[in-house]
Formats: C-alpha cells, sequence, structure tokens
C-alpha cells in the first residue's frame, strides 16, 4: 500500500484503493494483493468504467472474478484506470485522469487495461485483472512488459463485468509472468450458470501444474507466423524482436515457419462494426433511470437524452452512433450482417490454420508505446493499435502477450495464439519462452526493485 | 461515405444521445471517416458463409427457472438510484403533461 501512496501521484494507475485487513481465507493466493480493472463490480469500491456516466456507482454484488479471488485468499487493494468503458487503446479516453507509462511518463500504457497494466509494471502489484474485448489485456501489457493473457472465449466467467461487446468480451490476468497468469487462471477459469457463455469444457483447468509439467524444449509443436501480421505500419524493429523470438523457438526445437491467413487485413473494419453495434445495445442501459449520471430534465425522454449526452465520453458517444447507424434499417444487411459473416471467414480460416500448426506467433502490437495526446484526434490512427489482437477476439481463442525485448528503451510484445481452450499450452509455450529469454526481468527504472532495472534494447 | 447531417440527427435520435451543434459537426466528419473505412469489407464474397454472432455454439437458450424469490439486495440495487421514494425508483413524469413527442 506504500508503493501504491507513493508511485500513485505520478503514475495514475488507480481510480481507488482500498485498506483491507489480512485474508480470513487460506487459499492457493493466500494473502496476494491485486488489483482490478474498475469495470468488474465490486461490493466493497466503486465500479466507475472510467466514466462520468458511472462516476458514484457503488456495485451490489462482486462480480464472479472478484469474488472467486477473494475466496482464494486474494486480496483487493484497489480498482484501476482504464479507457473509458474499455474503448480505447491509450487509457487516454478515461473521464477522470490519463495513466503514465512506468517507462516512459510522457508515453501511453496502452489501454483500455493500462492501468493494470503500469501497476504490475511498476511493482505496485504482483497480478491485476483486466478484460479484453479487442486487445486491451494484451496491448497494454506489451506496452508496458509485462505478460497479459486473454483467455478462450468462455473460459472465464463475465457475471458482473459491465459488457461492453459480449460475444468478444473476456476477463484474464496480468501479471509479470507467464506461471503468474496461470496461477491466476486456476483460479479465474470455472463454469459459472450466472454466465450463458460461461462453458464447462474438460480442458479448462489445471493451469499451473501443467505450464509447469511442460518440457524445457518445444520438439515437435509447430508454430506459423502469419505473414500478413508484418504488413504496413508495423515498426521494423518490432519485425526484428518477433523475428528473434521465432529463433529462440526453433532453437528449443519447435518446426516455425511462415504462413497465411489472408483475411486477416479484414479484421480490423470487421471488429469496428460488430463491437460497436453490440455496445451500441449494451451500453442503451445507461438511461439515467436506475443508477449511474442523472442529468435534470423534465420529461422521461429528455432524461435519456441529456444524461446520455452529458455521461459519455466523446469516444464511447461515437462507438455508439457507429453502433446504432450499423444496425438501423437499411444499414444492417450492408454493415452488420455482413461483418458478421466476414467474421465466420475469419474464424474458418482461424480453425483450418490450427489443423497444420500449434501455435501462431505474431507482434502483439505494431509499433511499441506512443507519445500521449498525438492519436487522440484521429480515431482510425487509434483503431490500428489493436490490429494484431482483434483476429483472437473475433474467433474466441486464447492468446498471450509476452516481452521481447526492449526497442529504444521501450518494451515490445510478441503474442502467441492457441486453438479454443489449449489456454494452458498457449501459457506453456509463453513459460518456455520466458525461461529461454529472460526478456519478463526486465522492468522500468525507479519503481520498487522487484526486476532488473533498463537493460539493452533486444 | 459520405453522411448528411440528417442522417446523424436521425441516428443520434435512435441511439438517445444529445449532443450540440459543434459535437454534432464532428461526429458526422468522424463517421463518414470510420464508414469509409470500414467499407472495405464491401467487396467480399460472403454469399455462402453463415454470419458467426458468438464464437460459442449456443444449441438452446439457457434460462433459469421462472420462480419467485426474495432478493437481499432489493435495498441496495435502490440505493443506486439518483431518485427513489420508498421502495420505488421516481422518474419524471410520462404520461399526461411533461411526456415529449413518442419517438
Amino acid at each position: 500500500m506504500a508503493e501504491i501512496a507513493r508511485h500513485d501521484a505520478h503514475l495514475g494507475a488507480f481510480l481507488s484503493v482500498s485498506y483491507p485487513d489480512a485474508p480470513g481465507v487460506k487459499g492457493p493466493l493466500h494473502g496476494i494483493p491485486y488489483a482490478a480493472k474498475d469495470n468488474l463490480c465490486t461490493a466493497t469500491l466503486p465500479t466507475t468504467c472510467a466514466s462520468r456516466m458511472l462516476e458514484d456507482y457503488h456495485p451490489p454484488y462482486d462480480a464472479t472474478v472478484i469474488a472467486r479471488m477473494q475466496e482464494a485468499g486474494a486480496i483487493l487493494v484497489g480498482k484501476t484506470n482504464m479507457d473509458e468503458f474499455a474503448m480505447g487503446s491509450s487509457n487516454e479516453t478515461s473521464a477522470f485522469h490519463p495513466v503514465a507509462n512506468p517507462w516512459r511518463p510522457d508515453h501511453v500504457p496502452g489501454g483500455s487495461s493500462g492501468g493494470s497494466a503500469a501497476a504490475v509494471a511498476a511493482g505496485l502489484v504482483p497480478l491485476a485483472l483486466g478484460t479484453d474485448t479487442g486487445g486491451s489485456i494484451r496491448q497494454p501489457a506489451a506496452f508496458c512488459g509485462i505478460t497479459g493473457m486473454k483467455p478462450t472465449y468462455g473460459a472465464v466467467s463475465r457475471m458482473g463485468l459491465v459488457a461492453f461487446a459480449s460475444s468478444m468480451d473476456q476477463v484474464g490476468p496480468m501479471a509479470m509472468t507467464a506461471s503468474d497468469c496461470a496461477a491466476a487462471m486456476d483460479i479465474l477459469v470455472a463454469h459459472d450458470p450466472g454466465d450463458s457463455t460461461s462453458s464447462d469444457h474438460p480442458d479448462a483447468g489445471d493451469f499451473l501444474r501443467r505450464v509447469r509439467a511442460a518440457p524445457d524444449g518445444c520438439d515437435g509443436l509447430r508454430i506459423g507466423i502469419p505473414r500478413e501480421y508484418f504488413g504496413q505500419g508495423v515498426d521494423p524493429e518490432v519485425v526484428r524482436a518477433v523475428r528473434s523470438a521465432a529463433d529462440v523457438f526453433s532453437e528449443l526445437g519447435a518446426r516455425v515457419e511462415e504462413m497465411s491467413l489472408p483475411h486477416t487485413v479484414y479484421a480490423l473494419p470487421t471488429y469496428y462494426i460488430l463491437a460497436s453495434a453490440e455496445a451500441a445495445s449494451n451500453l442503451a442501459r445507461f438511461d439515467g433511470v436506475r443508477y449511474g449520471r442523472r442529468a435534470a430534465a423534465n420529461s422521461i425522454e429528455e432524461l435519456y437524452w441529456k444524461s446520455r449526452g452529458e455521461g459519455f465520453g466523446r469516444e464511447v458517444q461515437r462507438r455508439i452512433t457507429l453502433g446504432t447507424f450499423v444496425l438501423s434499417a437499411g444499414y444492417y444487411d450492408a454493415y452488420y450482417l455482413k461483418a458478421a459473416r466476414v467474421r465466420g471467414i475469419m474464424a474458418g480460416e482461424i480453425t483450418r490454420a490450427f489443423a497444420q500448426y500449434d501455435y501462431l506467433l505474431t507482434p502483439t502490437c505494431p509499433t511499441t508505446a506512443f507519445p500521449r495526446d498525438v492519436r487522440t484526434e484521429d480515431p482510425l490512427a487509434m483503431y490500428m493499435a489493436d490490429v494484431c489482437t482483434i483476429p483472437a477476439n473475433l474467433a474466441g481463442i486464447p492468446a498471450v502477450s509476452v516481452p521481447g525485448g526492449l526497442v529504444n528503451g521501450l518494451p515490445v510484445g510478441v503474442q502467441l495464439m492457441g486453438r479454443r481452450f489449449d489456454d494452458a499450452g498457449v501459457l506453456a509455450l509463453a513459460d518456455r519462452f520466458q525461461r529461454a529469454t529472460g526478456h519478463h526481468l526486465l522492468g522500468p527504472e525507479g519503481f520498487g526493485d522487484h526486476r532488473e532495472r533498463g537493460g539493452e534494447d533486444a | 461515405m459520405s453522411i448528411d447531417a440528417d442522417r446523424v440527427d436521425e441516428i443520434l435520435r435512435l441511439a438517445r444521445l444529445e449532443l450540440d451543434p459543434s459535437e454534432r459537426c464532428r461526429m458526422q466528419q468522424d463517421l463518414a471517416v470510420i464508414l469509409d473505412y470500414v467499407s472495405t469489407i464491401e467487396h467480399l464474397d460472403t454469399s455462402d458463409v453463415s454470419p458467426l454472432h458468438n464464437p460459442v455454439e449456443i444449441d438452446e437458450n439457457i434460462t433459469r427457472p421462472d420462480d419467485a424469490h426474495a432478493s437481499r439486495l432489493h435495498e441496495r440495487f435502490l440505493q443506486s438510484a439518483p431518485e427513489r421514494e420508498g421502495p420505488y425508483v421516481v422518474v419524471p413524469r410520462v404520461v399526461g403533461d411533461g411526456v415529449s413527442e413518442d419517438v
């Protein structure tokens, strides 16, 4: 708590903190402090989604993942800053304040789980929960030099997560290492009758043991590198870091080869149509009636209009407007339904790739962290930050971002994707990479003493 | 693709969003740029592909028994309401005077 108090005035990673008692429960995560993104409902702390709309909102109950962490003995120390309603890639759409990247304070930490990523990178907590709809765990993990896991869609309960795009949202762990993520996955992954998409798949469990039991080498594993992830806009230094990760896996005995997923280029437009449509529908509940911000109004219609006009920030309004447009009469077939069909093509293409390859290796993001304020006026430039992470959300597959070294003093993220419900395999592969490279041991200057400071470029 | 101001107003009306004129103008420009970009999927042949709405195959709706039971959280939900009167959430009147044109 002292570290949070000392550093967070500069970082801005937390929106609320608690001073909890020692846990009464002795579980697998006994006494481990953790932070949760502020779109996960907590009965003891406010849940704002970094929005004026929910500025004073105190949920009546804990999200299933929060309750499970508590049962495991983990201690919730605070709620983390984020892009408003998880819409953004830089944490700059937070209605309250931006988050500094611990590696370089005038750079963004990524988003939307930017507060969770910065808090872990700065050593304020060893573990944080994030949520990932189009890359919101993996992209900030990459920008902040930590490990972030988006589980298979359906593996982790979304009960008590404020919904953004329900067919893609997943909760997942962000930590220093893949094995720490695996320990958290052991708690997070469970069937929940409170979430109708929650799975009871038999492979979804026993993560830490399976990661530890995995051999050091990668003999027999086939890893594909889809060339479409290295197109226009990808920093050559990021390409170099991913190539060097590929060499590491080759040396460990994997068969690594280039392959093609030709429809990857359509992932971003498909995502923005579908996610915005789902958001427009999900965010209809914020109407100023039962909870959240209520504007002064003389009629119920005026109350809806004004509360939503005042309560939502610009990016959220933009997505609601786009989503309403693509669902409106005359445009539904051309946009929404078309995009859902393209999603079908892409998911099929990825499933077929996994007949030939066990895992896919790509950059997590085309660039390293960018300076604050440079992309806020150009929504498309901001959206490009998610171009490598979105396909995993469209297909519902597990994906992890691991540190791949430094470029010009900033961390690069390397992404590994696997088959649906092979979350343990994805984490085991990430763990092998970390045992072989040690990139994850590098930390930013000036925070705690949990990692090596600074370091050489990749 | 260009999108005219009337269309933007209609969408904002459907979305129940009140924006001031300068924000509305900006929204019109942003929407045009974004729609131009997302329209790149237009030329793809999707005639023999089924739409994928969710990666989980849901064969049937998952429902719970429709049984009435007392909620322990009733009072806490009411505490979240911007305005309440006893066990009710208060809103501006919806019938008679004060109701706007039906939209």
